[in-house]
């Protein structure tokens, strides 16, 4: 394990890794601030671009990009009350109340430093479980794979909110369903109606693309702009950010927060399917239950303690989600699907081998997620006054530049035009279910699972010669089973119980 | 017209009818005879997927008529600006279309200059430029410097030749 350290400190500290780095988290927080392009499609801008790459560049490049972007998405949500990502919807809420009585500046700088945070409290776990999951994932067969994807894609839907579950099983399903489209796994052609085009199946990429980058852009479009004369919704001058100290008092008071919400939103990470979004949505409520009555009140108005909580949660969780890729290699988010994307394309296969067979590969990847954050810290908050003034571009500029490049991004990937077409219909269907209020992403989940999970319930079914004794034969498949029927069964029960009283 | 302005309705019954669909063309499927001993063929996941959808579908419009405080589709879409949505919509389908033709840097200059236009931005110049410098910069740090191919279009061939 030391030599395989050893290694990927050696490729992350490179100094032409350590300039890519760099380049990724500018690049990344430049994208991350525009509305409708969050991480997945900032990750995917730089396939391409990374082909011709050696395989830890390329990644140390995605890393960067993907934490740039993140924290991209938060100053967004903090200036102009417009989350560049889901995962930073949390940190409006008193990111921009912040912001609105001139202290933009300590709230961006307490954002970095509880990311920051969270990052690193993420980085240490990742270092310390991932590790110790490879070895463990080592032992897992067919049935244990299926049964760990049915537990993803039923952590999603007992995450989705009230009114919303049996819309949250609908979508993973109908993403199930998109992804048998194309050739299934013994080569036979399935729903391409003739079309050439779609042998291959429906692009991830694609389908991500189309459903947050432009979808979220037509939608940006279709809402009409909030009226400016009223009060509250002036967004902040940049040219006044205020000052960016923050009192040792201060300090101290958002430590725990700090620390609480880091640990939560890891573990909530880890999750397939659970994410960011959910990770900063729970920490933000749990500091909110733990405050005292006068604390309380001051959530959404400007809380330090608000501000904190969802921040290192959510950066918290996006370490966390490399856990079952790194380990098991299933993606257990949109952005890590596109990494898995990535990978892929470099030759690199995710999973358990991937510890053993890469070492310099699987622990520069873990090495400059870290480094991505420092540099972040350092290099990135100076420089946020004047990154910030892209969000000055108005947006009859900026809407279809961020669609132009949506759909430049999936046509380098595979520079066929019929993947734009399909683009911007899957994009206007997206649009159509976002007005229905139907969750866009159990769709996505069940679409980068789809194939794994038939892929394994085949070869399980075939060792067990056509039986589904398959499910409770061996411990570890059965205890993952359990794990996933109390997911679902429990909240429903929860429910009941609480209605009843 | 009460079902149709429920969004929960409207949004199941739209997936129900993906659902019948995708359920018929399942027959299309091949089952390839020589692993006909197989216990798992190409049809049977897909087979499972359409019975769920079409069961959680009918769930899902059975709860949405009894829940009370369902908000309706017209109030939801009130105030909507469909017009440009639509056009923007409309002009990446022609960005599409027109790729190969066009090339990467005339159809991406048109299709920024007509977004552009679409959103109302009336100062020609300034629209023009920036659609030029976008389509010029992206060409130049793709093919210029991360050496990517990008199809320069029949009408480029057709003037200057291959």
């Amino acid at each position: 394990m030391l030599e395989g350290i050893m290694q990927g400190l050696n490729t992350a500290f490179l100094p032409i890794n350590l300039l890519l780095l760099f380049v990724g988290c500018f690049a990344g927080t430049f994208i991350g601030m525009l509305p409708g392009l969050g991480p997945v499609s900032a990750i995917a801008l730089m396939i391409p671009i990374t082909y011709g790459f050696d395989p830890s560049s390329g990644l140390i490049l995605m890393a960067g990009v993907y934490y740039g972007a993140v924290f991209g998405g938060s100053t967004s949500a903090i200036l102009i009350n417009a989350p560049g990502v889901s995962g930073a919807v949390a940190t409006a809420f008193d990111g921009y109340p912040m912001a609105q009585r001139g202290e933009a500046g300590r709230a961006l700088a307490l954002a970095a430093y509880a990311s920051f945070s969270g990052g690193t409290i993420g980085a240490v776990f990742l270092f310390i479980f991932v590790p110790f999951l490879a070895k463990v994932s080592l032992s897992f067969q067919s049935a244990d794979y299926f049964a760990l994807m049915l537990f993803g894609l039923t952590a999603i839907t007992a995450f989705a909110g009230k009114g919303q579950v049996l819309k949250a099983v609908l979508m993973a399903v109908l993403g199930l369903m998109l992804a048998t489209v194309g050739e299934d796994p013994t080569g036979i052609q399935r729903f391409t109606f003739g079309v050439s085009d779609l042998y291959d199946g429906i692009s991830f990429l694609l389908l991500s693309m189309a459903t947050f980058a432009i979808a979220e852009a037509l939608v940006v479009i279709l809402r009409p702009a909030p009226d400016k004369s009223e009060p509250g919704s002036q967004e902040v001058s940049f040219k006044a950010l205020g000052s960016m100290k923050l009192s040792k008092a201060e300090i101290l008071d958002v430590a725990p927060v700090i620390g609480r919400s880091s640990v939560l939103g890891f573990l909530v990470g880890v999750l397939p399917g659970a994410g960011a979004t959910i990770a900063s949505f729970l920490a933000y409520g749990m500091e909110r239950n733990l405050a005292s009555v006068k604390e309380k009140l001051r959530f959404g108005k400007g809380s330090l303690r608000g501000l904190a909580a969802p921040e290192s949660a959510n950066n918290a969780a996006s370490t966390g989600s490399f856990v079952p890729l790194l380990t098991l290699g299933i993606p257990g988010s949109a952005t890590t699907a596109v990494m898995l994307g990535a990978l892929l394309s470099y030759g690199v296969q995710p999973g358990p081998r991937l510890y053993v067979d890469n070492p310099a590969v699987f622990w520069s990847v873990i090495i400059s997620m870290y480094l991505g954050n420092v540099i972040l810290l350092v290099l990135n908050l100076p420089l946020i006054p004047y990154i910030s003034r892209l969000l000055d571009i108005p947006k009859q500029f900026l809407t279809p530049i961020i669609l132009f490049l949506s759909l430049i991004g999936v046509y380098l990937v595979s520079f066929n035009t019929f993947d734009l077409l399909m683009m911007v219909v899957i994009g206007a269907i997206a649009v159509f279910f976002r007005v229905l209020n139907f969750p866009l992403a159990p769709m996505l989940l069940g679409f980068i699972l789809g194939g794994m999970l038939e892929e394994n319930l085949r070869r399980a079914l075939m060792i067990s010669d056509g039986s589904l004794a398959f499910l409770w034969e061996r411990p570890i498949t059965a205890s993952i089973l359990l794990i996933t029927l109390a997911t679902v069964l429990i909240p429903q029960l929860l429910s009941l119980l609480r209605k009843k009283s | 017209m009460e079902f149709l302005n429920n969004k929960d309705k409207v949004g199941s019954s739209f997936i129900l009818l993906f659902s019948l669909v995708y359920l018929v063309a399942i027959f299309d499927i091949q089952v390839n005879q020589s692993l006909s001993y197989d216990v798992v063929s190409a049809r049977t996941l897909p087979f499972c997927l359409a019975v769920i959808a079409i069961v959680v579908c009918l769930l899902q419009m059975f709860f949405a008529a009894k829940e009370s405080a369902e908000e309706s589709l017209s109030s939801a879409v009130q105030g909507f600006q469909w017009q440009p949505c639509l056009r923007l919509t409309g002009a990446m389908f022609v960005y599409g279309f027109s790729f190969e033709f066009l090339g990467f840097f005339i159809a991406t200059f048109l299709f920024l200059l007509v977004g552009f236009a679409i959103l109302k931005e009336r100062r020609l110049p300034l629209a023009a430029s920036v659609a030029g410098g976008v389509a010029f910069f992206m060409w130049f740090i793709l093919t210029q410097v991360f050496g990517i191919y990008l199809d320069s279009g029949d009408v480029y061939r057709m003037i200057f030749g291959s």
